[in-house]
């Protein structure tokens, strides 16, 4: 019989021993005693796993800052962006509809030719009141030509250039448009004033002026077209020994925000001076 | 000489500016003189005459686009300018202090002259009104813008002529 040899015997008890120690984990009686031994091996473990994520923190998290950093400022350029063509189209939206109710009132007057045109400024002295427009006498206006709005009269052309035009507001100081009272046929001036404030005038005190009475240009002396809205009374200013009656008038157009405009083109304005009798010295 | 050029770009785009904004921003019936208010800075800025060219170059484009009669608009930024270069010599040490009184009269003043103009064209007036409300509201207003103007026009008659900087070194 051959006899095992040494080294077998001790491979066979090495695997016995493996197989054994296998066993015994499985059957959880080494659990104590692997705990023991593992303990300082996780503890480790954890302490070089946190130190290591740190560092890889250190390195990659900066790079994903700086990634959302760029991405943030991206969609706010974006945001920004998409707010102010919501602003461009508002304001689009805003000259349309302006644009839109001068057309409906060009169409209310088909007789009248007009240019629509842009206010782009204001007289810089505080004391008269003009507005500058786009429109000048390279698109055909011409001075004296008659200005409105969808809602009644602004004024009239007083200086032309080239490509841009003064017009003189009703509310000037040296302005006055002949009216009628709508309801009683009645002939009157608005003048206007430093303040802006437009006062109806050389009104016959046999007259009954009523708050809220609507007037119209008159036509007479030639300057404005007839039937044109310019504004209603407010207040009544009746002295008995004067020989005329007053009255406050609210102009139907906020002057204040005016945007565009209507210059009626094929009214010629008449100069009636030379008919005006020279009284004699 | 460069200032003298230099003022028809910036007294051109302040006329603009004058007309298409300051001037629609009324406190009652007045509003800001950004010309003035130039004229003004310039001239302590600036310590020479070239302040009377800036007036004037300011004038000539306020009265292209004013209705009021262009001598009375060139006269009053003439006389700001003088008065400025008047307040500018006797208090030289304090250029706040010019600015603050050179705008203050400059403002009064050319009140008076649009007032005097306004009664060669014909155009009646409620003097205590006008003061009221006109007068009033622009010394307010010109008060508020006038020390950014200030900033503006010093920082840019530094960059044109920097002989301060010369003569500190």
């Amino acid at each position: 019989m051959k006899s095992i040899s040494p080294r077998t015997l001790r491979n066979v008890v090495a695997v016995l021993f493996i197989v054994g120690l296998i066993l015994l984990s499985l059957g959880g009686v080494l659990r104590p005693f692997l705990g023991i031994i593992m303990g300082p091996f996780v503890t480790a473990q954890r302490w070089i796993s946190e130190r290591f994520m740190a560092v890889y923190d250190f390195f990659t998290l900066p790079r994903d800052v700086t990634e959302l950093l760029q991405r943030n400022a991206q969609l706010e350029n974006e945001v920004s962006h998409l707010q102010s063509q919501v602003i461009q189209s508002q304001e689009q939206l805003r000259e349309a509809e302006v644009l839109y109710s001068l057309l409906d009132f060009a169409r209310s007057r088909p007789q009248d030719q007009y240019i629509a045109a842009a206010v782009i400024g204001k007289d810089p002295s505080p004391f008269l009141h003009y507005v500058i427009i786009d429109h000048g006498s390279d698109d055909g206006v011409q001075y004296g030509m008659p200005v409105v709005t969808q809602q009644g009269l602004v004024g009239r052309v007083a200086a032309v250039t080239a490509s841009a035009s003064r017009i003189q507001l009703i509310t000037d100081p040296e302005s006055i448009v002949n009216v009628r009272l709508q309801n009683q046929n009645e002939d009157a001036q608005v003048e206007g004033s430093i303040t802006g404030d437009i006062t109806l005038g050389m009104v016959s005190q046999n007259i009954t002026l009523n708050s809220g009475d609507i007037l119209l240009t008159s036509g007479l002396g030639g300057n404005y077209p007839t039937d044109i809205l310019v504004g209603q009374i407010v207040i009544v200013e009746k002295k008995e020994n004067e020989l005329f009656q007053t009255a406050s008038i609210q102009p139907v157009i906020d002057f204040t925000a005016l945007r565009a405009v209507l210059v009626i083109t094929n009214f010629k304005t008449i100069n009636i001076q030379p008919l005006i009798p020279i009284p004699v010295q | 000489m460069i200032s003298i050029f230099v003022s028809l770009p910036i007294m051109l785009i302040l006329s603009v500016i004058q007309t298409v904004a300051v001037s629609r921003v009324t406190l009652m019936g007045g509003s800001a003189d950004l010309i003035l208010l130039a004229t003004v800075s310039w001239g302590v800025s600036e310590e020479d005459s070239s302040v009377f060219v800036w007036a004037l170059v300011g004038g000539i484009f306020i009265s292209l686009i004013s209705a009021m009669p262009s001598a009375a608009v060139i006269t009053s930024y003439l006389v700001i300018a003088g008065i400025t270069r008047v307040i500018q010599i006797g208090l030289w040490q304090a250029p706040i202090l010019v600015i603050l009184l050179s705008s203050f009269i400059g403002t009064i003043v050319k009140f008076i002259i649009d007032v005097i103009a306004l009664q060669f064209m014909g155009i009646e007036l409620n003097l205590y009104t006008s003061i009221k409300t006109t007068l009033a509201p622009n010394l307010i207003l010109n008060l508020f813008i006038l020390f950014p103007v200030y900033l503006i026009m010093s920082d840019l008659a530094k960059r044109i002529s920097p002989k301060e900087e010369y003569e500190s070194k």
